[in-house]
């Protein structure tokens, strides 16, 4: 089993006996990047074992050299770990008001039920001044 | 004489009989109120930002004024979305910079939703002048200039600046100048109906008190009409999507865009192709059962009965068979052109809007 780890936000890979120490990149080194396993390693790699890499050319090289299957892992494992500690960003208290048709439709409902109120009031009255049922529904 | 219905609208327009009012209104008015004195006061509405629950600064929803300006101001797009990180979050440089990829993402998801949050305030601007609490913030506000640029000094020792005024104060800021200017008019109106009444008599002065009466209680605070007529926006619906939308629109531009549709071969088109082309695929399908199962008949009966026929006889039975294999297979591909026949009527019918 290849020994992983992540210490201070660095993900150490063991690839054949050598340790591959991998940074964790920004949005803005992340951004427009194509083919990104190889260009995201090759821009994430800082150090293999005790040999800081400095040039990003040396870098490349260093990245192509690893086979396809075995870079596709260590791109995945990389993402992975790097994804740890990560901050999702969130807030609270914040309101939002309601859809402009519900308010409408709300408050229509609501006079709705008050002008079935009054009628029914003004039914029982009627009816019972003059006998006469369900005159406000007339016309 | 005044009849019981004359009396009773004349009390209401007195003001003697109080109209119920909206409980939901009510209830609106006291819980948005809060929330546009705070935009017009402090001018956004800021909140905490926090990363896995702690918080590590402020962040608000930049206005469509302060977008528009940074569009403006910078040419590509991540100036302009450091820009608006910078606007919208106490968060330094250093910080908006080494964010990573999916912080990236999350904190934009966050700003547009703060953004959204806000917009969802707009329609009900010109209802909220007419409360007391916009009357009360008015008397203040007023004298103050709403376009200037200001930082606001959070009480952790962050900051949070503004670059311009949002859309919301700028609609409210208006509304009332109209608002504020009415009820002046209005105040004139009374003094010139006062000394008209001295000269025509109160009667004949009565229409036009009535008339202002009518204008003063409509510029009373907290009244309901107002939330009543909120503004409605209509979305204009998009036809040019390549599908058929003739039903929908059936004016000249509208067939000219769907006959123009049906030359260029557009989506709605397509799909009708797909769905021919199945179709006369599945009648093939079905006639080639009918044709395996004629066969099998054929030959079922030729093993059950055998019978010893003149070359003649054969050549005639070999005829009645495929005459019959030719009617079967005509007959199911009449019922496919049928059918697809009936579709097509029914999509011109739909097309010519009948």
């Amino acid at each position: 089993m290849p020994q992983i780890k992540l210490e201070n936000g660095i993900v150490s890979i063991e690839i054949g006996n050598r340790l591959f120490y991998f940074r964790r990149l920004t949005w803005l080194e992340e951004d427009n990047i194509s083919n990104r396993p190889l260009n995201i390693l090759s821009k994430a790699l800082i150090r293999v074992d005790t040999l800081d890499i400095k040039e990003d050319s040396n870098k490349l090289e260093i990245i192509k050299a690893l086979p396809n299957p075995i870079r596709e892992r260590i791109y995945i494992i990389y993402k992975s770990m790097i994804s740890e500690g990560r901050r999702s960003f969130t807030t609270s208290n914040i309101w939002v008001a309601p859809d402009i048709r519900t308010t409408i439709d709300k408050i229509k409902l609501e006079e709705d039920e008050q002008e079935e109120m009054i009628d029914n009031e003004v039914d029982m009255e009627i009816f019972q001044k003059s006998g006469l049922k369900g005159a406000t529904r007339i016309g | 004489m005044a009849t019981e219905g004359t009396r009773i609208m004349e009390d209401i327009n007195n003001g003697s009989i109080a109209i119920n009012k909206s409980s939901y209104i009510r209830d609106f008015r006291v819980t948005i109120s809060p929330i546009f004195e705070e935009i017009l006061e402090v001018g956004a509405r800021i909140r905490p930002l926090k990363a896995s629950n702690s918080v590590i600064g402020w962040v608000r929803g930049p206005n469509m004024y302060e977008r528009r300006l940074i569009n403006s101001w910078y040419e590509d797009s991540i100036s302009r979305i450091v820009a608006i990180m910078k606007i919208a979050t106490s968060l330094d440089n250093t910080t908006i910079e080494n964010l990573d990829i999916f912080e990236f993402k999350s904190l934009t998801r966050l700003i547009s939703e703060l953004i959204r949050a806000d917009l969802t305030l707009y329609p009900y601007v010109s209802a909220y002048t007419t409360t007391s609490s916009s009357e009360s913030l008015w008397a203040i506000l007023k004298k103050r200039d709403i376009v200037d640029k200001k930082t606001i000094d959070m009480l952790d020792g962050k900051k949070i600046d503004i670059i311009s005024t949002s859309e919301h104060t700028r609609l409210w800021y208006n509304l009332c100048s109209i608002r504020d200017r009415s009820k002046i008019r209005l105040d004139e109106s009374y003094n010139a109906a006062m000394i008209a009444s001295s000269m025509i008599g109160r009667k004949g002065a009565s229409t036009l008190m009535s008339g202002l009466n009518k204008i003063s209680k409509s510029l009373v605070p907290n009244i309901d009409e107002p939330w009543k007529e909120i503004v409605r926006v209509e979305i204009d619906k998009n036809f040019d999507d390549g599908w058929g939308h003739a039903h929908e629109d059936d004016s000249d531009e509208g067939l000219l865009r769907e006959g123009q549709g049906m030359l260029d071969f557009d989506i709605h088109e397509q799909f009708m192709d797909k769905f021919y082309k199945q179709q006369m695929e599945e009648e093939q399908k079905r006639n080639e059962e009918i044709e395996d199962k004629v066969r099998s008949i054929e030959i079922n009966s030729i093993e059950d009965s055998v019978s010893i026929m003149t070359e003649a006889e054969l050549n005639r039975l070999q005829d009645i068979n495929a005459q019959r294999r030719r009617d079967l297979a005509k007959r199911a591909v009449d019922s496919v052109v049928e059918n697809i026949e009936k579709l097509e009527n029914r999509e011109q019918r739909i097309i010519l809007g009948d």
